[in-house]
């Protein structure tokens, strides 16, 4: 029995050890620089940051929703992952807040007259975090990297490219299999790595712990889940942070990420709970930021759906166009977004290029109802829902549900995972259970092609994309497919208000709105750069 | 001669059955009336088993008293503090949180009873099985234990979405699944401390069948961890459910659900904090109400106790 | 004692083969597609399928488990499809932050709890037995993500005392103690008491009162010691689970512990992390149950281990 005892005994000892090992140890939380993690030594978190005044490094603490899925730079297409890789790696091109395309590696850039070939001249005297230099190699280096590779995102980036060709140290060519205006936009997605590290046999092993790229930041440790911190790049070639480092934490519940925000322990908070922004206004430390938003929400109507009875409701413009006339996204924006949403003006955000606003359904229920029996749906008919089982998608799901109840339509939820839905979402046409999905969209690169297609294209239908309307009109197909090869910006915008204007009036969806991005930030922040779709840019900032 | 025998027997037989009917009898309606002396004397207990009637009232009647209609919407009306028009306010919706409580306690109660009833008759009858017997059947109801324990339930939650759809059917299931092995665990070991008693050993040794001495012997002497787990697993059956909720796998957001409302709830603690206080409330009441009539009930019910 | 733990340990054996297959089985069978997650909503179905390919996933399930069977032999755990960090780097990384949270609620929980549930049954139907039993009570009645919320707004916001999250200084693990203690004190302290209850009306214990032995004696060497049998059930049965991680008390702390890396892969369907996180849960039940049962022996000399 005793020997017994002493192996329990030493149990707990281990069970204590690897809690203070833990705690002690290179894996602990940033604990090299007590700085910015330990605010709670102050007794007054509210007064101010106390990092600097402690001690001499400054740590700046982004507190995010969700964590990065991975830091292989060519991997990650959601908005957490570009967030935190935008820090560490480069592209050629990249936007100003105004969604204006600028220079970034790449000083200048020309396009040939049959609208193929992009020439570009890079910026001289850069060097990648390990070392090698920035030159036209590593553009063709990135470009073969992913051509090789399928499973890529970055594949999805390059497979129209026919060919990069380097035509001298600094200076290179891409040229497009077809002419494409979208280009330009889809380059600030590409980003820029050292051909050292992308020639390594273990390049996926090496990525997914090393920075190799050219940005203001380099990674210093990550912990999975939990942080990724980075140090400032000492030879950066442009206007660098005065910051001496960067930590990305991941802080999944709203309330404990305005926690943090308003103790001090962030200086960041990405985005705030729409539900607390007064408490955000009045607090004179924190400063809330509100800006046009990329997300754009709408409902799929599913226009192959039938009833039991054999009738298809969504296949009627006018059933389509009742439930959009009674549902009033004025309210939609009130209770469900805290104010912090627009009304949709159009099929896609106000943020992106090329929108050109319709005539609103205003909310009319009589109209609704008369669209309705006309179309020999008086007495409604049961519908079913997909949505995400967060809160906010919830939240938004049973407010259409009281909307559309409203002339007869009887919605039934089903919240399920993303990951479950996304399943559900993409089966083909023959197998679909699709009715209704509630759901959202927003192209990362600002651009009218990338928020259309996908979701209203003909040749989009599931598993190729996510129309899960099955909304097929071939005009709007055309015109999406023939402003992609227009040259003349004032062509380009006819077209696509042409587009706008077609889906509109046939409204494959029901149009919900528009949100805004919220973030805040602790006022003696400086130096941060804000672009639409909700992302930061923490290049040059600084802490007072 | 012959006569005589026959009617003594007869007699004695009589006898006999009359005396044990009435001794019976005496003795259920003194036992009855000993166990509510008993049990009145327990005040905290009878507060609890009050307020267990209330709920079972308002249970029933609950929808139909709800002063507003639980699932109407009044956008103009939304996180308004209580008043004397809405007692406990109203919530992101503008719907009226007193009546979607009174509307939610025949599914919150009916959800946590049934579905740890279901655990843990399942898990009793393993766990008796399983302590007494020992061997093999031990083997196979411990190391099943082991199996479900190590199988997280949220996995389980998100197995039943995916089968059955999204609803409160999956807290129902995932909570009586959780439920067995946890009973067959306790009842185990509960059963392995009878198990070694004097009366047990003594039944053994006058030749008792397996089965009687299970249930009428062993199964007595584990009844009281059984209550006191029971009476804990309803409030954690509630408590389960929203947490579940807080994952996105419990009740439907449009039920009022306790658990639900309150999971809802917690991103207007700081705005509207009277939306997280009142259905934690009630769900801290009600768990409350449980474990203290179960604690009453079993101090009543142990026969060694005056 | 050394030939029952090797038994025991060597029945793990096939346990583990019948969870991995079991747990193979169930994850395949959930909805959703992890290469979808990797490829993104704008993949088009070539791409989705040539990541199929590049995991494996286009063969048959069989071929797949035997291959990651054959992996784990060698101690290969496999990639995270997520992250594409090794699994048992990712497990490893969490578990230490998982261990010092499981550290930080046994610190003080279990103390506490058996100190009351014991002063209770020794002080049955005082005001002593009451204040206690509330105690607990309302410790178990506490939905644990309204607790910590609440904690985090009143002592971080309000009073500034402890940060909102992580595990960095002995701060900042004050509130996760807090929340996680809690509910193993209340239980414990219920399930000591009844247990110290029984155990008092025990014929030993009578005997040793009886013999005139001090009341203190009889209390600690007699009651408690006995009493200790079922608590140990019931803490083991909550460490399980609490190294299994607490998802909630996780994601309220911003903890990137076991129970959060179960929920992302699950969300993610990262098949080889969700494999490896429950066979890792499954050693760490075996471990727990084995170390439970022989404290058993430990406790109560008459049982034996054959």
């Amino acid at each position: 029995m005793k020997r017994v005892l002493t192996f329990l005994l030493a149990a707990v000892m281990l069970l204590s050890l690897a809690a203070c090992g833990g705690n002690g140890g290179s894996n602990a939380p940033a604990n090299n620089t007590p700085s910015g993690n330990a605010p709670a030594s102050n007794p007054e978190p509210s007064t101010g940051d106390p990092a600097p005044a402690s001690s001499g490094t400054k740590d700046f603490v982004v507190a995010m929703q969700a964590d990065t899925t991975s830091l292989d730079p060519h991997i990650g297409s959601n908005g957490n992952s570009n967030q935190v890789l935008n820090e560490m790696y480069e592209t050629l091109l990249t936007f100003d807040a105004d969604t204006n395309v600028i220079p970034l590696l790449a000083k200048e850039w020309s396009v040939s007259e049959d609208g193929r070939t992009y020439s570009f001249v890079l910026n001289e005297g850069i060097t990648f975090h390990d070392g090698e230099p920035f030159t036209a190699e590593a553009v063709r280096a990135t470009y073969l990297r992913g051509m090789n590779d399928q499973t890529l995102s970055l594949y999805r980036s390059v497979k129209d490219w026919e060919d990069v060709k380097v035509t001298g140290e600094y200076s290179c060519d891409i040229i497009l299999k077809e002419p494409n205006n979208t280009f330009i936009n889809k380059i600030t997605q590409t980003r820029i790595v050292s051909p050292k590290a992308l020639a390594r046999e273990d390049v996926g092993d090496y990525l997914a712990k090393n920075s190799a790229g050219t940005g203001p930041y380099v990674l210093s440790e990550r912990v999975d889940g939990g942080y990724t911190k980075m140090v400032r790049n000492d030879n950066y070639w442009q206007e660098g942070p005065k910051v001496d480092s960067l930590t990305f934490k991941v802080v999944p519940e709203d309330g404990s990420r305005l926690a943090m925000l308003q103790t001090g322990e962030a200086h960041v908070a990405i985005p705030v709970p729409l539900t607390d922004t007064a408490t955000i206004e009045s607090d004179p430390n924190l400063v809330l930021d509100v800006v046009p938003g990329i997300t754009y929400r709408y409902v799929t109507l599913n226009t192959e759906w039938a009833l039991p009875d054999g009738r298809k409701p969504f296949a009627d413009k006018r059933v389509r166009q009742a439930l959009n006339y009674a549902f009033d996204s004025e309210a939609y924006a009130k209770v469900v977004f805290n104010g912090y949403a627009v009304e949709p003006t159009s099929i896609f955000s106000t943020a992106i290029l090329y929108h050109a606003p319709q005539t609103p359904y205003k909310v009319d229920l009589e109209k609704a109802k008369a669209l309705m029996k006309e179309a020999g749906f008086e007495d409604g008919f049961d519908v079913e829902i997909i949505v995400d089982n967060t809160s906010l998608e919830q939240k938004g799901a049973t407010f259409v549900m009281q909307q559309l109840g409203q002339i007869g339509v009887n919605v039934k939820l089903l919240p399920n995972e993303s990951t479950a839905n996304a399943e559900l979402t993409s089966a083909p046409l023959e197998s679909t259970k699709v009715q209704m999905w509630y759901v959202n969209w927003g192209s990362g690169s600002y651009e009218a092609d990338g928020s259309m297609r996908s979701i209203l294209h003909g040749e989009k239908f599931p598993p190729d994309g996510y129309n899960t309307a099955f909304w097929n009109n071939a005009e709007f197909n055309q015109l999406l497919d023939d402003a992609l090869k227009m040259g003349d910006t004032n062509q380009i915008a006819e077209a696509y208000a042409q587009a706008q204007a077609i889906a509109w009036e046939e409204c494959p969806w029901i149009f919900l709105g528009n949100d805004e991005s919220v973030a805040a930030y602790r006022s003696n922040v400086t130096g941060l750069i804000y672009k639409p779709a909700g992302t930061y840019v923490f290049r040059t900032v600084g802490l007072e | 001669m012959s006569n005589k025998p026959n009617e003594r027997e007869e007699t004695t037989v009589s006898f006999e059955e009359n005396y044990v009917d009435e001794n019976i009898l005496a003795d259920k309606s003194s036992k009855t009336k000993e166990f509510i002396k008993k049990f009145t004397k327990r005040k905290t207990a009878v507060v609890a088993f009050v307020i267990l009637i209330f709920l079972l009232i308002i249970a029933l009647i609950g929808p139909s008293i709800a002063p507003h209609d639980p699932s109407a919407f009044d956008y103009d009306n939304i996180l308004s503090p209580p008043s004397a028009e809405h007692w406990f306010g109203t919530d992101q919706f503008g719907q009226d949180i007193f009546s979607r409580l009174l509307a939610g306690t025949p599914l919150t109660l009916g959800v946590a009873l049934s579905s740890v009833i279901v655990g843990a008759a399942l898990g009793t009858v393993l766990g008796l099985l399983a302590g007494y017997y020992g061997g093999w059947i031990e083997m196979l109801v411990m190391r099943g234990a082991d199996v479900m324990f190590s199988f997280p339930d949220i996995l389980l939650a998100i197995a039943i979405v995916a089968l059955l759809g999204p609803g409160i059917i999956n807290v129902f299931i995932a909570v009586a699944v959780f439920t067995v092995p946890s009973f067959a665990r306790i009842m185990r070991s509960a059963t392995l401390a009878v198990k070694g008693s004097l009366y047990v050993e003594v039944a053994h040794s006058l030749g008792c069948k397996d089965g009687r001495i299970l249930f009428l012997h062993i199964f007595p002497g584990t009844i009281q961890s059984l209550i006191v787990n029971f009476t804990m697993r309803i409030g954690s059956a509630i408590m389960a459910a929203s947490g579940l909720s807080f994952l996105g796998f419990g009740a439907n957001v449009t039920d009022p659900e306790w658990g639900a409302m309150l999971s809802q709830s917690r991103s207007y603690l700081a705005t509207a904090p009277h939306m997280v206080y009142f259905p934690a409330l009630v769900i801290f009441i009600t768990v409350l109400a449980f474990n203290l009539f179960g604690d009453g009930l079993r101090d009543t019910l142990d026969p060694k106790i005056k | 004692m050394g030939r029952y733990c090797a038994r025991r340990l060597l029945e793990t054996i096939p346990l583990m083969l019948i969870i991995s297959i079991f747990v193979f089985m169930f994850i395949h069978l959930l909805p959703g597609d992890p290469a979808r997650q990797i490829a993104g909503l704008e993949a088009s179905f070539e791409e989705v399928e040539a990541i199929r390919k590049e995991f494996g996933l286009d063969k048959p399930l069989l071929v797949q488990y035997f291959d990651y069977m054959k992996g784990l032999l060698t101690g290969d755990m496999g990639r995270s499809m997520k992250s594409n960090i090794p699994v048992s780097e990712l497990i490893w990384s969490r578990f230490q932050f998982t261990i010092q949270l499981v550290f930080c609620g046994l610190i003080w929980a279990p103390f506490v709890g058996i100190f009351i549930g014991v002063i209770c049954a020794i002080k049955r139907g005082t005001f002593i037995d009451l204040g206690g039993m509330l105690i607990a009570i309302c410790g178990l009645s506490a939905p644990g993500f309204a607790l910590g919320l609440i904690g985090i707004q009143f002592f971080s916001v309000k009073l500034g005392w402890f940060p909102t999250s992580g595990l960095e200084t002995w701060k900042s693990f004050i509130l996760p103690s807090l929340v996680m203690g809690t509910g193993i004190m209340a239980s414990l302290a219920r399930y000591s008491r009844s247990s110290m209850l029984e155990t008092l009306r025990e014929d030993y214990v009578r005997t040793a009162r009886a013999k005139g032995q001090k009341e203190s004696i009889v209390m600690f060497r007699h009651a408690f010691k006995n009493s200790l049998i079922q608590v140990v059930t019931i803490l083991g049965l909550q460490i399980g689970g609490l190294l299994s991680g607490s998802v909630i008390t996780e994601t309220i702390f911003s903890i990137p512990g076991m129970g959060r890396l179960l929920v992302d892969s699950i969300g993610y369907r990262d098949y080889p992390a969700i494999q490896g996180l429950l066979m890792i849960f499954a050693v760490q039940y075996v471990l727990i149950n084995l170390i439970v049962d022989m404290l058993y022996g430990v406790i109560n000399p008459k049982i034996r281990y054959d």
